[in-house]
């Protein structure tokens, strides 16, 4: 019995249309398990994104434009299934969103063998 | 034959089939994993700001203030041959260029399996980075260069890049931590930096064939 590379491909593709949109927020407490999403999310930071599968990989391209989410603090990102739920929650260097910049973020997700 | 019509049948039915066998079949099970990996989340930002008109825009969308485009040769220019390439020349000037902010990948530590370019540096890289059987592929004296596979805020002393693949005696490895100063690092091994700083990146010189799938980057 193995789990094949055709089975993990299709998890890649499922995953990717599971994922359905990103979003910002300010919070910068570090991220545990239990978090059920961000801790200040950007209401207008929360767009579709853009999903595609790569063999076993899942990416997601998320944009915010100029006029978008401006007089923010871009600190803290996730992933969302269509639901509202969390996939992830992301903690970095913060970023000052304003009407001269455009913010671009891809995240890439594996389905791998673990032993 | 029915063996609930009687006594007989049933202890004939037992006799055809005979009684257990003395040696049992043994079943091991052997358990798989399947892993969700979450890979590095990159940003980037592009500055709109200048002079050209960006339309809708209300800081740059100024009719008959805002310009078409300004640099020649590289923004679009109507009428113009060699700045009006659709699918080549841009709008805008040239400080609309995406510049990655932060790089962000959990337990500090970078995966690349290759299903996608994200962090290959293409304007360096000749080796194959195959995104389509998730590979990295070398014949002797190609390259493969990534962009920052960490950005943040935190300094970086110490890296240890493993390689999985095949032929991995012919590549010659190397770590920077600005793009620039590049410092030699052994496969498997912990390196500390002569130069330190806030972002990584890996660098591959092939003196042979080789093909790799995956690379890993542990830091701190």
């Amino acid at each position: 019995m193995v789990v094949l590379n055709e089975g993990l491909e299709r998890l890649a593709v499922n995953f990717a249309s599971d994922i359905t949109n990103g979003q910002w927020g300010s919070g910068t407490t570090l991220p545990t398990t239990s978090d059920t999403g961000l801790e200040t999310a950007i209401g207008a930071s929360l767009l579709a994104v853009t999903a595609s599968s790569s063999g076993t990989q899942a990416q997601f391209n998320h944009e915010v434009d100029s006029v978008t989410a401006n007089g923010n603090t871009f600190a803290e990102f996730e992933l969302q299934f269509s639901n509202g739920d969390s996939f992830n929650r992301v903690i970095g260097g913060t970023f000052a969103k304003t009407s001269s910049v455009e913010v671009v973020t891809i995240t890439t997700v594996s389905f791998i063998r673990s032993s | 034959m029915g063996i609930t019509t009687s006594g007989t049948d049933i202890q004939q039915t037992r006799d055809e089939i005979g009684s257990e066998p003395s040696v049992q079949g043994i079943y091991k099970i052997k358990t798989e994993t399947v892993a969700v990996e979450e890979g590095p989340t990159l940003s980037k930002s592009r500055s709109i700001a200048g002079d050209v008109m960006i339309w809708g825009n209300d800081d740059f969308g100024v009719w008959n203030s805002s310009k078409w485009g300004s640099a020649p040769d590289i923004t679009f220019i109507l009428g113009n041959t060699l700045a009006a390439i659709l699918g080549t020349s841009k709008l805008g000037d040239q400080s609309s260029e995406y510049v990655v902010w932060r790089v962000t990948n959990p337990n500090k530590t970078y995966h690349e399996r290759f299903g996608f370019d994200t962090f290959n540096d293409t304007d360096v890289t000749t080796a194959d980075w195959d995104t389509d059987n998730q590979k990295l592929d070398f014949t002797n004296a190609e390259i493969a260069q990534s962009i920052q596979v960490y950005k943040g805020t935190a300094t970086i002393t110490k890296a240890t890049m493993s390689l999985t693949g095949t032929g991995t005696t012919n590549l010659a490895l190397q770590l920077s931590t600005d793009g620039s100063s590049w410092e030699n690092v052994t496969d498997g091994t912990q390196h500390t930096f002569t130069t330190t700083g806030t972002a990584l990146y890996f660098k591959i010189t092939a003196s042979g064939v080789a093909s790799l799938t995956k690379i890993q980057i542990a830091y701190q």
